[in-house]
């Protein structure tokens, strides 16, 4: 039987339980009593979710517990910082449909709630036997330990849930674990397209005696992944992504861990790189932590050394001799990213009678430029609906170029900015009608809506149902009233009496 | 017909001039007394200005919306008409030209006279309205400021008193060394002469409502030593007003007369002033209210079972009740440990010695019961720290919590908190 607790009360029968500083009953430990592993799951769940699980794992202990009657249930203990910590870790547990006690050693009882705000104690204690002995508002139960459940290994054994693609954006940081026989191509191909990347080599213990030998494994970590490479990578066999979610560990992408792996990297602090492997259901662990080196140490080099070496004859000549001159040029390639169009001048009046028709959105969203010769318009969304001029597709953060044309020689677009002399804040614009590229500045754009839609005056009407609220402090100003203010003053005296 | 040109004039600055800014702020001008004539000749007067009405009406109707959406009379009434012009006359005693010179203290005395003559036509407020009514007019008069600029020569400072100096005296700065300073006087030192002094509070006790939403405003007094009366018939009435003035201060006091009860017994009114009073802190209103209690209880066993009184008590406790349940915070108890220490003045502990008190006896003060069990918590660790502030008081606070407030069956209806 609980009995509720007063204010200031001290004397209580449960032992090593006594009042914070906020008057609620605490002992030294706070205990989750769930029946269910699914509920104990969801338990860590909930908590990682809210708090750092890292602040209970020193303390942690979960038990599969037993009682007299032969039910299994599962406690989760862990010493309690504050009745604050208490709380959350009680609202979880309600939630959940399990019990939340507290208690120091032995004897655990019922946690305070709503009935009772500063907790409960119990009128007498259950005699010897049993490991735990609960007291709740239903039953006093004694439970005996069954077996004691490692919290990292609840984490490794639980399957990863699969989440949509779309849930999540690519990753741009990412660990690409790559099949021996791919390890070449792979490697070859992030070095062409400059993606920093470090290599390492993992081997997985052998399970069998029938295997060959060590399971290997190439693991390339990459820190600006561009996202059709990362596309490419979920597509091919025998490539995996991870992305990482701490230091040593790393989901696969497509897939997460149900517990919320952030909230408790401390047991990942040893024991290698941890890769949480959804669609094999399997945990790689590569013990210990590779190291990995940069990629470019380990591009194919061709040594000769029968050739022997022969001077040249070397040739002074100008840099100016070998410089050639860019050249846009008609691709195949499909139109990607069009972010603008630039409309001739003689074609404005068809503009003018166009923004009538324009879609709301794309007034707000579009931002337009007019210059002595052309109009250009730029958006992220819909631009491409404008069926007039030219479409520009974007290539690198400030160059725009005609649609369905390309550079020759193919050079990327940092050196294509630097050699233009682009400053930021601007846009360079190529077409193969204009035979100069141009530059706009950022600045010089307007909304659509603002820049087409023609200024007009409005009279302000002020409303004399408005309030007239003054925020003037009250001042007292004294009028001038002469050096003698009473004579001849009006209304002296009452009216009908002499003045 | 020359006379009522003139009195029509001086009523429409009047309405212009003085009360419209005095209830919507900016300048307020003071001008000629208002004699016993002129505002007989107000009261049936209409303004020149067809429009200046409908001003005045939407500008006390704005004050009124901050407070409750009442109706108020179109019109200003007689006693209105009185109120106002005394305030006129009250004020115009700190005028420079009134006071100067050797007919100065007759001149303000004849304005004081006026004054007291108007504010014997101002009957107490009868209603919640009344006393809406009146605030809408009043509720500005605690922030009353004046100017005062300070020209500094070689020779002479000389100081004019909400004017502006005439151009004569700004001649020839630089040979002059002529240093102009702006001081700003604030409403602790308008009406400097005692007779006004006294007259002024008259005029804002008329207002219940001015003095409970304004009632932290502490009304300082002069220090003895610096204060010259023009009664007193020393040199003038603006020489205490240096800077420097000692700390003593006392309050516009506060009295639960029945006037203040009645504006207090309406719902909406009671809910703004709670409101008001907890936004201004415990610590700013609490002593005020106890004192004005206080100053009750010492009439001595007559006031046993005195409705207006357990009314009052009421108020407090309600008060702090809805301070407890509405602090988001759960330190309770650290307000009342820092600021309430040791050595603290009997009202303040009586105004928690009576919450502890009272809280024993809820069923005769009509505290509500807390609707949460937090509530519950957080009022139990108040009471328990009030009544640690409080100590030996505590044994007092019962004792006037017994004498108020006998046992006796009391309906929740009657007192209509909604903290």
């Amino acid at each position: 039987m609980l009995e509720r607790v007063a204010l200031n009360q001290t004397r209580l029968n449960v032992p090593g339980v006594a009042p914070d500083s906020r008057g609620v009953m605490l002992g030294q430990r706070g205990l989750v009593l769930l029946p269910t592993v699914e509920r104990l799951v969801s338990f860590f769940r909930v908590y990682g979710d809210q708090d750092s699980i890292d602040e209970l794992l020193p303390t942690l202990r979960i038990n599969q517990v037993k009682t007299r009657l032969g039910s299994r249930e599962f406690v989760v203990s862990y010493g309690i910082g504050s009745s604050y910590q208490m709380d959350r870790c009680a609202g979880i547990t309600k939630m959940l449909g399990g019990l939340a006690f507290t208690g120091t050693s032995r004897h655990f009882v019922k946690y305070r709630d709503a009935a009772s705000p500063l907790g409960y104690d119990t009128d007498r204690l259950l005699p010897t036997g049993g490991d735990l002995a609960l007291y709740h508002d239903d039953f006093s139960q004694a439970y005996d330990e069954e077996r004691d459940i490692p919290f990292r290994q609840l984490v490794l054994q639980l399957t990863l849930r699969r989440i949509p693609r779309t849930a999540e954006g690519l990753p741009r940081e990412a660990i690409i674990a790559v099949r021996p026989g791919l390890s070449r191509a792979v490697q070859g191909y992030l070095y062409r397209n400059g993606v920093p990347t470090g290599v390492a080599l993992a081997e997985g213990a052998t399970t069998s005696s029938f295997d060959e030998g060590p399971r290997h494994t190439y693991l390339y970590r990459t820190s600006d992944l561009p996202e059709r490479i990362a596309e490419l990578m979920t597509a091919t066999p025998g490539v995996e992504l991870f992305v990482p979610v701490g230091p040593n560990v790393a989901t696969e992408y497509g897939y997460r861990h149900p517990i919320h792996l952030p909230s408790c990297l401390s047991i990942f602090a040893t024991g290698g790189l941890h890769l949480f492997c959804g669609s094999r259901d399997t945990v790689d662990v590569v013990d210990p932590v590779p190291v990995f080196s940069d990629i470019r140490n380990l591009t194919r080099i061709n040594v000769d050394f029968e050739k022997n070496p022969r001077p040249h004859a070397t040739r002074e000549a100008s840099i100016s001799t070998i410089k050639v001159p860019l050249r846009l040029v008609p691709t195949n390639e499909p139109w990607r990213r069009i972010r603008g169009v630039s409309i001739q001048w003689e074609r404005s009046e068809w503009l003018q009678h166009l923004v009538y028709m324009l879609p709301p959105e794309l007034l707000r969203d579009t931002r337009i430029h007019v210059s002595k010769e052309r109009i250009v318009l730029l958006g992220e969304i819909g631009v491409e609906a404008i069926p007039l001029g030219t479409l520009l597709c974007n290539v690198g953060d400030s160059l725009l170029v005609a649609a369905g044309y390309g550079f020759l020689p193919h050079v990327n677009s940092e050196l294509l900015a630097d050699l233009v002399g682009l400053e930021p804040g601007e846009l360079c614009v190529f077409e193969p009608s204009v035979a100069q590229p141009y530059i706009l500045r950022d600045t010089d754009f307007q909304a659509l809506g603002r820049g087409a839609v023609a200024s007009m005056l409005a009279r302000r009407e002020p409303g004399i149902l408005a309030p007239e609220h003054t925020h003037d402090p009250v001042r007292i100003r004294y009028d001038q009233l002469g050096p003698f203010p009473l004579w001849g003053l009006p209304g002296r005296s009452k009216r009908g009496d002499t003045p | 017909m020359s006379g009522d040109v003139a009195l029509q004039a001086m009523f429409d600055r009047f309405l212009g001039s003085f009360v419209v800014p005095l209830i919507r702020g900016g300048s307020v001008l003071v001008s000629y007394p208002l004699g016993e004539g002129a505002v007989d000749f107000f009261r049936f007067a209409e303004p020149i200005d067809p429009a200046l009405p409908g001003e005045i009406a939407r500008a006390r109707q704005i004050v009124l919306e901050e407070i409750t959406p009442s109706p108020l009379p179109e019109t200003l009434t007689e006693e209105d008409i009185f109120l106002l012009a005394a305030l006129h006359n009250v004020l115009l005693c700190d005028h420079q030209e009134v006071v100067s010179g050797f007919r100065g203290q007759a001149r303000w005395k004849h304005c004081l006279t006026w004054a007291r003559e108007h504010l014997t036509h101002v009957r107490p407020c009868a209603s919640a309205d009344s006393a809406l009514s009146r605030h809408s007019l009043l509720h500005q008069v605690t922030s009353l400021e004046r100017v005062d600029t300070v020209l500094q020569t070689r020779r002479s400072t000389t100081r004019y008193i909400g004017q502006d100096p005439p151009p004569r005296a700004l001649i020839w700065p630089g040979l002059r060394m002529l240093r102009r300073s702006e001081e700003v006087v604030g409403f602790q030192e308008v009406a400097a002469i005692d007779e006004a002094r006294t007259a002024l509070t008259e005029i804002l006790e008329s207002s219940p409502l001015t003095c409970l939403l304004s009632m932290p405003y502490s009304r300082r007094e002069p220090a003895a030593s610096a204060r010259t009366s023009v009664s007193s018939g020393a040199r003038g009435p603006h020489d205490h007003l240096e800077p420097g003035l000692d700390d003593s201060s006392i309050g516009s006091e506060l009295r639960w007369t029945p006037e203040v009860v009645i504006a207090l017994s309406r719902t909406d009114i009671c809910r703004c002033v709670t409101y008001r009073h907890l936004s201004l802190g415990l610590h700013a209103t609490g002593p005020h209210l106890a004192r004005a209690l206080l100053s009750e209880i010492g009439r001595g066993p007559e006031i046993e079972g005195d409705p207006r009184l357990a009314f009052s008590l009421r108020y407090i406790v309600n008060l702090q009740l809805t301070h407890v349940w509405t602090s988001g915070t759960d330190d309770l108890e650290k307000p009342l440990e820092v600021g309430w220490g040791e050595a603290l003045e009997d009202d303040r502990k009586c105004f928690f010695g009576w919450f502890a008190a009272a809280l024993a006896r809820a069923d005769r003060i009509d505290a509500p019961t807390p609707v949460e069990a937090e509530h519950a918590v957080k009022e139990t660790r108040f009471r328990n720290a009030a009544a640690a502030v409080a100590g030996p008081m505590l044994e007092h606070a019962a004792r006037h919590v017994d004498l108020i407030v006998p046992p006796r069956v009391h309906s929740r209806q009657e007192a209509g908190f909604h903290g």
